[in-house]
């Protein structure tokens, strides 16, 4: 099992490159698809925002953008936990975080892992919002 | 586990060079990245697909040993290929393994993969080992052991244990 591990990592090395291409294009796509949607999003633009950053949050972590990839999970469970709305101030954040990380080692790994739990933070004060809202089970 | 099964595990070798594996993904780049994993772990014959429909056409025209499905960009029609899959009793492939592999796994994902049959869910990012060592979990399940597996008496002990059988 250990030389197949070692050979597939091989083939993997070697679409490395192409594959941290993709997710800067990715970043850039994200970023378009999130300027065109309104402030009420319709499930196809969601859909489309969703599909392109589920890729980014399988991919950076393969690819050794770990960081990259982890915002961009963290963006799916944003819009998970908001559908059918969106916190667009909250969307931006985790794009402005995604434009940063696009860029290996751009900041240190310190101020990532402050830059994650940042975004962890903004998902729980969000969540608390929501039940506090009239309606909400909580 | 202990540590001789851990061990018996490791030393087991693989052939799936006669395995033929469909993968279906939105993403053209995650294709390409599986493609690659699966290649050095052996596989030779894959099918892939940008499409559940073009996936469909493939599972009504060959007959596969294991479907990799990334359900996210296809919503609740990749649950449904899956239990279609499923319910085509004496079609080739009603018993295929079938592994989804999802970066954003939510409870809802999870228990619709569970309902509509298929067998496993892997998060992404995934680890190569982690793949393959899932590979062989659903081949060894289900009574399928033996299909992608191959016996010990006939693995050569030098070499490669992937590529010799």
């Amino acid at each position: 099992m250990a030389e197949a591990v070692e050979r597939a990592e091989l083939h993997l090395a070697y679409v490395g490159p192409k594959a941290v291409q993709s997710l800067v294009d990715s970043v850039v796509e994200i970023e378009r698809l999130v300027a065109g949607a309104a402030d009420d999003p319709t499930p196809e633009q969601r859909r489309e925002i969703y599909t392109a950053t589920n890729m980014v949050a399988g991919l950076g972590g393969m690819v050794g953008r770990d960081a990259l990839g982890k915002v961009a999970y963290s963006l799916c469970h944003l819009l998970d936990e908001t559908e059918p709305s969106w916190d667009r101030e909250a969307v931006n954040l985790h794009l402005s975080a995604m434009r940063i990380l696009r860029q290996p080692d751009a900041i240190s790994a310190k101020a990532t892992a402050e830059l994650l739990d940042g975004l962890v933070g903004v998902r729980r004060v969000l969540a608390r919002e929501r039940e506090r809202l009239p309606g909400s089970a909580a | 586990m202990s540590g001789s099964a851990v061990s018996l595990k490791q030393q087991l070798s693989f052939n799936f060079a006669n395995a033929s594996v469909l993968l279906i993904d939105a993403s053209p780049i995650f294709l390409e990245v599986v493609t690659g994993v699966l290649s050095g772990c052996g596989f030779r014959r894959m099918f892939r697909y940008q499409t559940l429909r073009a996936g469909l056409d493939a599972v009504k025209t060959h007959s596969v040993s294991l479907i990799l499905l990334d359900p996210c960009a296809f919503g609740d029609e990749a649950f449904n290929f899956v239990q279609w899959l499923r319910s085509e009793r004496r079609g080739p492939n009603a018993g295929v393994p079938v592994i989804m592999l999802a970066a954003y796994t939510n409870v809802r994902l999870i228990t619709a993969a569970r309902q509509c049959g298929a067998d496993y869910v892997i998060a992404k990012p995934f680890s190569t080992q982690g793949l393959l060592e899932r590979i062989i979990f659903v081949a060894e399940s289900e009574g399928r052991r033996g299909e992608l597996i191959a016996p010990a008496e006939v693995v050569s002990t030098t070499g490669s244990g992937m590529e010799l059988w």
